[in-house]
């Protein structure tokens, strides 16, 4: 049996092309290649910036114009943005929908379940939980709880926290099935009062296609850590510099990769932080193409992510090709070390510590070596768009 | 102009400090924000108390596993089966008895008797070293169908393309899922039960067949999946299609004899050629597809052989006879697969595809229906001095 497959985001390419972007292009592809119909629906103002549907690598997509969402107030939106996304939805006569970003497109659960369209939930990261989507506070401190929606107001000014929060809990819970990659991530929300006992855990896949076996670097030179990833305060590059800077005489090169997106001024700084260190090197946005051979040239990959990280892709795109990672003792971080058994980590946000784990590495190699004989392989694209399709066929 | 001054103002926004914009969020969503004013908001969250309770679903998982099951990977590289490994090692629900490496020189199928030797369990599960179980219950899933009921003697997973895989594997694939009326054995994963093995012999090609003949069951377990993907070339695919087509039993042949019907497969290779340089650039399949029937339907200028439909071409002439290749049915039979529904169904899935992958796809469409057509004419009028030319 084919499915018609509507799946929801907050945005795609060619505009945005982090992680959520590009699992759902890779889980679109998989899908077609399966033979089921899938369309990719987003905000025109975040993937193409026109309204007129388009086809990104081989998948279809559907961009909304729509005015801003309200990320405050979810329930919130004009009418008639509702309207837009309730027709685009019965154009597209979807057996499913599949909402994986809900941020710019929240009337899609409404629209969808007056259709009739049985709903699955992604939960990528904590935009349920948290208007601002990484649960750091605005005093950049983390968010233990919301405290039912209390916290969002006292700290965060953000008034309608209880209200918010309830709707989000509502939401998830009218769907078929919630999906989240990461088991920290679940937990984040459960403790946050979350129904989460029927919640679904399917890690991200990986598309294997575009890595090779796993290879051996042999090291001649430095130490060549990579921070893959967008240059956005919470993922924390600038952990990764302040470590070089507090370990001036270290033999190691750290190569940053990524754009900035909106966050110019952030990126600005983190480059004047490293003007004066020749080790630390900023190499831009990459194509995915080209993801094989820069992580072929790393000896590990670091995440210095100051937020509960849900999965990251780089992490698991990283593990897959045989590259060991040095990550921040949050969330889903961890859990990727002890699923894959993949690296180490350190204490979030404190640069000195990712420097002393830098300097026993450049002192003892072996020790990464040892890591990368004994890491596990994630799951690939295939293992996750078939488990999303069982849930399908179930919910149909 | 609205969008252009929305743009603006939001080009200003994002260059505002994060600590200024928290402020000015909160003043302005405090209360509904301006809109909010004109009662074009809703102010509450909307309750769904009274909306029946939503059904949760979660996928399938199979129940407990009595029999004792081992799991083979057979390698021609142990490198390179460490993602199958893994996928192994994720499975719940049943705990190999063993799990073993075969290793087989390259170019070697497995034979089940060499599976035999290195496991202990009552079921074996051979595994290609490029296949990965799917999910967690997959193992289970194909153990408990033979578990469960002892007339089955063999059990295939369902196969997911592999993200690498290109469009004509992922179309066998989809046109494998819609086959229920044949007794198949999966080659990259089948599950066997070791008694049924022992009393009739057999490998992975001729199992399942011999397990039919001897009144057992050949089935699928739909909840068990693996990904593999092989690239075949076109004189594969023709050569697997050639000899899939002697094992059957009812055959309408469309051609005089395998001479004729080589024949007519070379014009048919020409033809195509000739259609090819009117595919699009880049084009949703079914569009491609109905150019090439139109191409082919308005007999298109034969074109200049290259690549796999060259090497096609070559085969088929070793057992084709001198002279100008007529058209006959053969034709007929490929125009009828582009047009047919399960490959329309198929076609709609994929929005764009380059003209070189779909020149690429039709050429092994064409091999499978030249396959099967040579070797319905092998089966009813049988040459051996053709069969031999075309190697099988």
């Amino acid at each position: 049996m084919t499915l018609r497959i509507v799946v929801v985001t907050h945005q795609f390419f060619p505009r945005y092309y982090s992680g959520v972007e590009r699992i759902t292009l890779n889980l679109a592809t998989q899908f077609a290649r399966m033979g089921h119909e899938c369309t990719v629906m987003t905000s025109a103002a975040h993937s193409s910036g026109d309204s007129r549907p388009f086809v990104h690598e081989g998948v279809r997509v559907v961009p909304l114009d729509l005015s801003r969402a309200d990320v405050v107030r979810p329930w919130a939106q004009p009418h008639r943005r509702a309207e837009a996304v309730g027709r685009a939805i019965a154009a597209e006569q979807p057996d499913i929908v599949h909402i994986l970003h809900a941020m710019r497109l929240p009337e899609a659960f409404s629209e969808a379940e007056s259709a009739g369209v049985p709903i699955v939930a992604h939960v990528p990261d904590l935009f349920y939980p948290c208007a601002r989507g990484t649960m750091i506070r605005r005093d950049r401190s983390l968010c233990a709880s919301a405290e039912g929606g209390t916290a969002c107001a006292s700290a965060c000014w953000i008034k309608p926290g209880r209200e918010r929060l309830r709707w989000a809990q509502q939401t998830l819970d009218r769907a078929g099935a919630v999906v989240c990659p990461s088991r920290a991530t679940i937990e984040v929300h459960r403790e946050n009062g979350f129904d989460t006992s029927h919640w679904q855990h399917i890690p991200w896949g990986v598309d294997y296609a575009i890595h090779g076996p796993r290879t051996r670097r042999s090291r001649t030179g430095p130490l060549v850590v990579g921070f893959l990833g967008t240059l956005l305060e919470h993922k924390g590059s600038r952990v990764a510099v302040e470590a070089l800077r507090a370990a001036p005489d270290l033999d190691v090169e750290l190569r940053l990769y990524g754009g900035s997106f909106h966050e110019v001024r952030y990126e600005r700084e983190l480059r004047r932080l490293a003007t004066a260190d020749p080790r630390v090197s900023f190499r831009g946005a990459y194509e995915h193409a080209e993801l094989r051979s820069v992580l072929a040239e790393l000896d590990a990959v670091v995440i210095p992510s100051l937020w509960r990280e849900n999965l990251p892709t780089t992490g698991l795109n990283a593990v897959a090709a045989g590259v060991p990672l040095l990550v921040s003792d949050v969330g889903g971080l961890v859990e990727l070390l002890e699923d894959y058994r993949c690296g180490f980590s350190f204490a979030v946000g404190d640069g000195d510590a990712l420097a002393s784990l830098l300097s026993r590495f450049v002192e003892e190699p072996e020790l990464l070596d040892k890591v990368r004989d004994g890491m596990r392989y994630p799951p690939g694209i295939e293992d996750e768009a078939w488990r999303l399709l069982q849930l399908y066929e179930a919910l149909r | 102009m609205k969008r252009r001054w929305i743009d603006f103002a939001l080009a200003i926004w994002w260059r505002l400090p994060a600590s200024m914009r928290d402020p000015v969020r909160a003043l302005l969503f405090a209360h509904g924000g301006p809109r909010g004013l004109l009662l074009l908001r809703r102010r509450h969250a909307p309750a769904f108390d009274h909306l029946p309770p939503a059904r949760h679903v979660a996928a399938r998982t199979p129940g407990g596993v009595t029999a004792s099951v081992s799991v083979l990977v057979v390698s021609q590289q142990d490198a390179h089966t460490g993602r199958a490994r893994a996928a192994i090692e994720a499975q719940e629900g049943v705990r190999p008895v063993d799990i073993a490496v075969l290793e087989v020189p390259p170019g070697t199928a497995c034979t089940f008797d060499h599976a035999a030797e290195l496991a202990s369990g009552e079921l074996l599960v051979v595994l290609a070293e490029d296949a990965v179980l799917l999910g967690t219950h997959s193992l289970a899933a194909l153990a408990k169908v033979l578990d469960e009921n002892p007339k089955v003697a063999a059990a295939s997973p369902r196969e997911v393309p592999a993200s690498s895989a290109e469009l004509a594997a992922c179309w066998r694939a989809f046109a494998r899922e819609r086959m229920v009326d044949r007794v198949w054995t999966q080659r990259s994963c089948v599950a066997i039960r070791r008694a049924v093995w022992s009393e009739l012999g057999g490998d992975s090609a001729d199992f399942g067949v011999r397990a039919a003949a001897a009144g057992r069951e050949v089935v699928r377990a739909p909840d068990a999946a693996v990904a593999h993907s092989r690239a075949l070339a076109s004189a594969d695919v023709f050569r697997g299609c050639l000899v899939d087509r002697l094992e059957r039993a009812s055959v309408a042949s469309v051609a005089e004899s395998p001479a004729d019907a080589l024949n007519q497969c070379r014009r048919l290779v020409a033809d195509l050629s000739g259609a090819l340089v009117r595919l699009a650039a880049s084009a949703p399949l079914a569009h491609q597809l109905w150019t090439l029937r139109d191409g082919l339907t308005e007999d298109a200028a034969p074109g200049q052989l290259s690549g796999e439909l060259a090497e096609l071409d070559a085969l088929l002439a070793r057992g084709a006879e001198d002279g100008v290749p007529a058209y006959g049915r053969v034709r007929g039979e490929y125009l009828e697969l582009l047009s047919s529904p399960s490959l329309e169904l198929f076609a709609r899935a994929h929005a764009s595809v380059a003209a070189e992958d779909a020149a690429r796809f039709a050429g092994s469409l064409l091999a499978s229906t030249a396959g099967r057509v040579v070797g319905d004419a092998l089966r009813t009028s049988p040459d051996v001095a053709v069969a031999r030319s075309l190697g099988v």
